[in-house]
């Protein structure tokens, strides 16, 4: 019997993952305007307050290397969650229409004139809005039937599609510049992460637990109940959970398309299916790729600034297509 | 003996329609049993009832003596276990992540699965013919193979009470016979239940004790299969006449 090989568990990737991360956060502190070495970063980190580098890197690249980060682990977590929770492949974190909801709110503030706290609030109301609504009207009696929830979303989404669209018509073109790049995400109004790192904790912490049942729910909810997987709560839980990761990741840094719907995907075809490595795999990567599309996004054209959502499309898309690539030539 | 699965007064809807009236039968330890019954009689909505997937419309289902209603989901898993007939899963994983994934119920939440689970796991790909697909990705599987992975998963999730939703789908004769008899000698020989619905009568001839008839038109009846298996209650289940004919290899079922 022992002729078949146990399988064997890979944290390699994870902690390569975690090394890389690591890297990103020291490319994005020391480049930029102001260059500035490992050496001086050092004694920074040590408390020298002499010289101008120490407010950039205090004030400035800190608080936004973490804020990209965060916000890029949570894109790719609620992506994840989303793609377990449909059923779909091809979920990600904006198909039930958060991001929808958020931007309306944020575009609302914007056209009003408000200050950037509070076009983050008016984000987040407008998510925490479009959580109820597609929650209770695709939610019946017991039973949560993936189809419908995602009819629900993305039908809502498009009602958001529209209102945008009106706002964006109706508005002065003062405005339009900052609300297309909020509309393509962007990190540079993005003030310290703040509570924003307890949802991520949270959700990671909850999801984590919940990892073998999720691996279950892949295969149906039939399948998965059979198998002693409470699956309507799991749902219900999963559902708010990247709601608010992607709530809060929006709040921050306006909609970042495509990290969400690709990470998950590029891990499931490098580490596998299995939603233990997945998900800690998936906020480590996507915070990464997130702080070094922020970090090109800010120098590459200095002093302007792109719109971060740009770079992770030019990043991502051709990542993706070549881990594909190679997965289908490598297939057993 | 003990009674490992029993109803009493069992009915179950499906919108308008009735598909089992009063049904009250316990299945007892180390029994096999047949559910036979035409397309749409409700084979498959009786399973799933059973295996607590959906709720009945009144009357009780008991896992020895306990209330299903009163068990939670993990318990639920460990002691009852169903071979579905249709397969949802649309994203890859390979063989063995999923047969160990019958492990579920009996790891706690932070439990990751140790060497005891992979050998139970590796036993039950072996005795289900696929030891060597085992890091094949499921969706390069056929269709038989398909299917008796679910086998394998079913078999490592190892309940008391297996129910089983036309268990020899898409598998070919010599594997029908060989799994059937790989399920049915393993249920007599743990003193578990088996509860399956077949299309085929002769195998529920070899391989059941007793059935449960769901007919069209009234109240499903069970009973030893050598009592039931005969041509009048036969065509009535099926609305079509069923020839029995008697012959040194038992009795074969021929539909005229």
């Amino acid at each position: 019997m022992a002729l078949i090989a146990a399988r064997t568990y890979k944290p390699l990737p994870l902690l390569l993952l975690l090394i890389a991360s690591v890297a990103s956060f020291l490319l994005a502190i020391t480049s930029g305007s102001l260059p500035v070495s490992l050496q001086e970063l050092w004694l920074i980190l040590q408390g020298n307050q002499a010289g101008i580098a120490y407010t950039v890197v205090t004030e400035l690249r800190i608080p936004r290397a973490f804020s990209a980060w965060l916000t890029g682990a949570e894109l790719a977590l609620a992506g994840c969650l989303m793609q377990v929770l449909l059923r779909n492949p091809l979920a990600d974190p904006y198909v039930l229409g958060v991001s929808g909801g958020a931007a309306t709110g944020a575009l609302l503030a914007m056209m009003l004139g408000a200050g950037s706290a509070l076009i983050s609030g008016s984000a987040f109301a407008g998510a925490m809005i479009n959580l109820m609504l597609v929650f209770g009207l695709s939610h019946s009696k017991g039973s949560w039937s993936p189809t419908r929830l995602l009819l629900t979303g993305v039908v809502t989404a498009a009602g958001w599609g529209a209102i945008i669209s009106f706002m964006l018509s109706i508005s002065p073109d003062s405005h339009l510049k900052g609300m297309l790049f909020w509309l393509m995400g962007d990190l540079s109004h993005a003030g310290h992460p703040g509570n924003h790192i307890w949802v991520l904790f949270i959700s990671l912490i909850v999801s984590g637990l919940l990892a073998r049942s999720l691996n279950l729910m892949l295969r149906g909810d039939n399948q998965a109940k059979a198998l002693g997987v409470p699956v309507y709560s799991i749902q219900i839980t999963l559902y708010i959970m990247a709601s608010l990761l992607t709530a809060s990741a929006v709040t921050q840094a306006g909609s970042i398309g495509f990290l969400g719907l690709v990470i998950p995907h590029i891990l499931r075809l490098t580490l596998g299916s299995d939603h233990r490595i997945l998900l800690p795999g998936s906020v480590l990567c996507g915070g990464c790729l997130l702080l070094l599309a922020d970090t090109f996004a800010r120098t590459i054209l200095a002093p302007q600034q792109l719109p971060v959502g740009v770079i992770t499309a030019f990043i991502g898309v051709p990542l993706f297509l070549w881990v594909l690539q190679k997965n289908n030539r490598g297939l057993v | 003996m003990t009674t490992l699965l029993s109803t009493h007064q069992l009915n179950i809807r499906i919108g308008n329609k009735q598909i089992c009236t009063g049904l009250s039968a316990g299945i007892q330890a180390g029994e096999v049993w047949g559910l036979l019954g035409g397309n749409g009689a409700g084979k498959t909505t009786l399973l799933h009832t059973l295996a607590g997937l959906r709720k009945p419309d009144s009357g009780q289902i008991l896992y020895k003596s306990e209330l299903l209603s009163g068990i939670n989901s993990r318990k639920k898993a460990r002691m009852c276990g169903i071979l579905l007939q249709d397969d949802e899963s649309q994203f890859p994983a390979t063989v063995m992540e999923t047969v160990l994934q019958g492990r579920h119920p009996h790891l706690s939440l932070w439990q990751w699965e140790g060497e005891e689970d992979e050998q139970i796991a590796v036993d039950a790909l072996i005795k289900t013919d696929l030891a060597e697909h085992k890091d094949k990705n499921v969706t390069q599987l056929s269709g038989g193979e398909k299917q008796r992975l679910k086998i394998a998963t079913l078999l490592v999730q190892n309940p008391d009470i297996l129910l089983a939703d036309e268990p020899t789908n898409h598998l070919d004769l010599p594997h029908q016979i060989n799994l059937l008899k790989l399920l049915t000698d393993r249920v007599r020989s743990n003193s578990q239940t088996l509860l399956m619905s077949l299309h085929d009568l002769n195998l529920v001839w070899r391989f059941c004790d007793k059935v449960i008839l769901l007919y069209p038109d009234r109240e499903p009846e069970t009973g030893n299969t050598v009592d039931l298996l005969i041509p009048d209650h036969l065509e009535a289940l099926y609305q079509h006449p069923i020839h029995c004919l008697d012959t040194d290899k038992g009795r074969l079922f021929v539909a005229a």
